[in-house]
């Protein structure tokens, strides 16, 4: 029988990354149809910082949670509609309540890597709301295998029913994808997800190494559509997957029509590896920080490659954005410094 | 100043804040600890108390209750929770109680803001809103003084991971909303949004707090001169307050980065955030010892002479 | 009695102690002490007490230690409001004293809820090791005492690799220094301390190791996987089993574990350990049929399960033997009726 993988797809959210939360209404009717129509099993939709993340710290959104839930579950009836969660940028009275009236099905909680014990009363509120809770790991590539268990074990024990670790900065090699997902499928009872993206070319080969080793659940986004160099492409996924003897459930043709739609509705240019994905995918740096650092870059003439090697020097996280104007001013002033020395 | 003119403290909670708040008061010329209670005679915080010939307790409010006359200003340091509890409690003994906790059932009070007003309601609970709060918010209060109408203002904190600790960790949601409820209040905003980061970093980074303020026409240099005047307020009761970024605008929007280095009282100088709260705590309970001795000459005379 | 809820375990507690009429006399006019009185064991076995008392006229008295006891003394204020058990709010991280005229001490403090041992693995430690600490120096300063019952854990056999129960004297090696297992640990060295105190000190110890108990006075957040299945039927929701649902465990109805205790401190002999569970293997597969027998519809279940990886969800319940040669007990709750008191504890609004 076919090895079964669950994909989940976050284009309308992380690929909201990409957009600057800018993603319209349009373009949220259009995609939740087609990705529907080929059978997707989870759409995960929101600005790309999750639930509750619309701020200038990290972008507002053109759409609120709210029209952004409404609209896509009007439009998902067989596909799952799930929602990334960071506690810190939202709250369960404020955000987390109206989410679960709005109909999400699957809450994908997330923290830092070495941060998990700040998901425990999410995840708890949303079992005890009687949905399907996830733990998320974020910017794994910042712990060591041992940790992700660790940290991953502790989400275990507050309800989570799922693992996946996200590769934010694009920096994994297969190796290292290997060594963690089978560290995390041995030690835990609930299934292992890997979310890839694809800064150093990597994203589909982390994928496929990550099911050989165990996972079942595989995050990819239509055209790659995310943050930076962008995520794992959808449907070359589903295309290696059906090749490769794996399960998706994905109708092939209609992920195929999906990125067409794509293209014409919100993604005319899908994302390719620019010098500075490479940079912060090396530095191991968040994806998500380019367009500011491009911006702190031009503002304060400085090369925006030595932004992103400065921010990964101070292990710089992802809602970190203010540090980047600090480490461009200092850069700034040592260029001046240098000039008159 | 002789012993009987300080006013007695008890503070009920023996953890991080608890023990640093113990140390300030023993630090204050105007303030003396003669209760630090817990509830576990085993705690690093009881043990040191102990070791400093603080008067200790494993009872926790009962100690207050069984001898009502032992303290006049109570600091709770526990959790929102028991809060609502110890102030039902000490409300009818009369007792002032300064909460450190998200419970916000009191005034809320920013020293460099609203201490005078604060006291002059004559509240008895005064509610120390958040460490975030303490050094976001008076920023926020002095664009707001520039401009009263200011549509969205927003405060993100960094925090070290290390000086999160369970109970920080726990209580997210309460920081946030209890937070923005302060925010809105004392900036005059008409919405608000406060967001909290753990930051994994080693070493540890020091507590930063990025404000943001939405404002059609801001008035830069007067943002500027009235930042300036707060934080100078402020360095008088939190000398490790500074700004890193100050007032700038950016796309639409005014941006001010303030960073917190602590005292390392207690808490290493990384967790500002803690120390600050402390900071504001102690100055108030200052205030409330000057009011009640009436000595405000020899107040004055005492900090020439540092 | 107002409420239905408390007849009914009324009536539990009596059907538990029924057939030991010796263990009963043994306890007539005794001092009880029980650390971690406000818990689950602790509120059976203050139910047990006012069973034996309001029943067989016995003149047992009671003292529960425990950290918070406001909330308790509120919900259950058939207990709490009796006048041969006394509440006391005492943290045992701090060092205390028992009454002087206490004979049988039950340590049953600690915190088993795996969420706390994760968001605070040093609380967790601290209040399990110099919590026995402090009940074993406060137990050793009564002239009077009988027995010490520490109530420790299953868990402290390790993570059991090969199918079918477990005897007191199995164990499997546990690796060190590994946060997730930070509550076995902490258990581990509890009877260690116990040991050291009955052999040094010549203190009169026994130990229990409970299993998965259930029943009424559980708090439904705990989470256990049973607890996890009654909420999911009890939200209308589907029922998530992770791996193939084929790993057993076996679930001792409340009063049972109770009275199995107060039988340990009677019948019990110094450094002996006995088993606390029921010996009826359960499925999680079969559990969930159970439980959803309570329910029409029956709950929606799903299998979750990895297929790639070996089965590792071993079995984790226990042989009885031992236990019930020593202590002469039996259980009194079959199975079905577990559950289904379980069921209805939970669905009542409290």
């Amino acid at each position: 029988m076919a090895k079964k993988i669950l994909i989940t797809d976050p284009t309308l959210r992380d690929g909201n990354h990409a957009v600057r939360h800018q993603l319209s209404r349009e373009a949220f009717v259009a995609y939740c149809q087609a990705a529907e129509a080929a059978r997707v099993p989870i759409l995960e939709v929101g600005h790309g910082n999750g639930l509750g993340a619309s701020s200038m710290l990290v972008g507002e959104c053109s759409m609120s949670d709210e029209e952004i839930l409404t609209v896509s579950r009007q439009h998902l009836h067989n596909s799952r509609m799930s929602i990334h969660v960071i506690p810190g940028f939202c709250t369960i009275k404020k955000d987390l309540v109206r989410a679960v009236e709005l109909g999400v099905d699957v809450f994908r909680v997330a923290s830092h890597c070495t941060e998990a014990d700040i998901t425990d009363r999410h995840i708890h509120y949303v079992r005890q709301a009687g949905k399907e809770a996830w733990g998320i790991l974020m910017m794994s590539h910042m712990a060591t295998p041992a940790t992700l268990l660790e940290e991953a074990k502790k989400m275990e024990s507050y309800g989570a029913e799922a693992i996946v670790i996200m590769d934010s900065a694009g920096a994994y090699f297969p190796d290292d994808v290997k060594e963690r997902i089978e560290t995390l499928v041995d030690g835990l009872a609930i299934p292992v997800g890997f979310h890839g993206h694809n800064n150093l070319g990597m994203a589909v080969i982390n994928s496929v190494t990550a099911v050989n080793a165990g996972a079942t659940i595989i995050d990819g986004s239509i055209r790659g559509f995310g943050a930076g160099a962008g995520n794992t492409q959808l449907e070359v996924l589903v295309a290696v997957f059906e090749r490769l003897g794996f399960d998706t459930g994905i109708d092939l043709y209609k992920i195929l029509d999906a990125a067409d739609i794509a293209e014409k509705s919100f993604n005319p240019v899908a994302p390719s590896i620019s010098p500075l994905s490479i940079v912060s995918g090396l530095a191991g740096v968040f994806s998500g920080f380019a367009k500011p650092v491009a911006r702190a870059a031009e503002e304060y003439k400085v090369d925006p490659r030595d932004i992103f090697f400065g921010l990964g020097k101070r292990n710089a996280v992802a809602g970190q954005e203010s540090l980047i104007i600090e480490v461009a001013r200092d850069l700034a002033a040592k260029n001046a410094a240098a000039q008159k020395g | 100043m002789t012993q009987s003119r300080r006013i007695r403290i008890a503070i009920i909670g023996s953890g991080n804040i608890g023990t640093d708040l113990m140390l300030k008061v023993m630090r204050s010329k105007h303030l003396v600890c003669t209760l630090f209670a817990g509830r576990n005679f085993n705690s690093a915080g009881m043990k040191r108390a102990s070791q400093l010939g603080v008067p200790i307790s494993d009872r926790g409010i009962e100690a207050i209750l069984a001898d009502p006359d032992i303290c006049d200003v109570v600091f709770d340091a526990t959790s929102a929770q028991a809060h609502v509890a110890h102030w039902a409690a000490l409300d009818k003994l009369g007792k002032t109680v300064i909460d450190m906790t998200p419970a916000k059932l009191g005034e809320f009070c920013i020293p460099a803001i609203n201490a005078q007003a604060c006291l002059d309601t004559g509240s008895r609970n005064i509610n120390m809103i958040t460490c975030g709060g303490q050094s976001s918010i008076p920023i926020a209060a002095a664009i707001g003084a520039v401009h009263p109408d200011i549509e969205y203002v927003e405060v993100a904190s960094s925090i070290a991971s290390r000086s999160a600790g369970p109970a920080t960790r726990a209580n997210l949601d309460e920081y946030i909303e209890t937070t923005e409820e302060a925010l809105q209040r004392f900036s005059g905003a008409r919405r608000a949004k406060a967001i909290l980061i753990l930051n994994p970093a080693n070493p540890p980074i020091d507590m930063q707090t990025t404000i943001y303020a939405k404002i059609a026409n801001p008035d830069l240099p007067a943002i500027r001169a009235s930042v300036d005047d707060m934080v100078a307020r402020l360095k008088t009761y939190v000398p490790g307050y500074g700004l890193v970024v100050p007032p700038t605008v950016e796309g639409g929007r005014v941006v001010v980065t303030i960073k917190v280095v602590g005292a390392g009282d207690y808490l290493p100088q990384y967790a500002g955030n803690l120390d600050i709260i402390n900071c504001a705590a102690i100055a108030v309970a200052e205030m409330i010892a000057v009011a009640r001795n009436g000595a405000q000459g020899e107040h004055t005379e005492e900090r020439k002479h540092g | 009695m107002a409420d239905p809820r408390f007849a009914e375990t009324r009536q539990d507690a009596l059907a538990a102690c029924a057939h030991q009429p010796e263990v009963r006399a043994a306890l007539a006019r005794q001092h009880l002490a029980v650390t971690g009185g406000t818990g689950f064991l602790g509120t059976w076995i203050a139910e047990l007490v006012a069973a034996l008392n309001d029943q067989y006229k016995l003149g047992v008295t009671l003292d529960l230690y425990a950290r918070n006891i406001v909330e308790w003394q509120q919900k259950y204020p058939h207990l709490a409001g009796r006048l041969d058990i006394r509440v006391h709010s005492q943290d045992v991280r701090s060092s205390f004293e028992f009454a002087k005229n206490t004979n049988y001490v039950i340590h049953a403090a600690g915190i088993p809820n795996n969420r706390v041992h994760a968001s605070d693995p040093l609380r967790v430690f601290q209040t399990t090791v110099s919590g026995i600490n402090n009940a074993l120096e406060a137990a050793s300063q009564l002239d009077g005492l009988r027995r010490f019952v520490n109530v420790s854990s299953c868990l402290v056999a390790g993570s059991p690799q090969r199918p079918g129960p477990l005897t007191e004297s199995d164990y499997f090696p546990l690796p060190s220094g590994l946060l997730h297992t930070v509550y076995a640990d902490a258990k581990r060295a509890a009877e260690m301390t116990a040991a050291i105190y009955r052999s040094q000190y010549r203190l009169p110890l026994s130990t229990v190791r409970p299993f998965t108990l259930t029943g009424a006075y559980q708090e439904l957040d705990r989470p256990w996987a049973i607890n996890n299945f009654l909420r999911d039927v009890l939200t209308g929701g589907e029922i998530r089993i992770h791996g193939d649902g084929s790993a057993r465990r076996s679930y001792l109805y409340g009063a049972d574990a109770a009275w199995w205790t107060l039988a340990a401190l009677v019948n019990g002999v110094d450094g002996e350990v006995y088993n606390l569970g029921s010996a009826t293997p359960v499925s999680h597969n079969e559990l969930v049929r159970l439980i959803g027998e309570q329910v029409s519809p029956k709950p929606r279940v799903a299998l979750n399960t990895a297929p790639n990886r070996q089965q590792k969800d071993n079995d984790l319940y226990p042989d009885l033997s031992f236990t019930v040669r020593r202590l002469g007990v039996a259980e009194t709750c079959p199975l079905d009726q577990t559950i289904a008191k379980a069921y209805r504890w939970f669905a009542t609004p409290q």
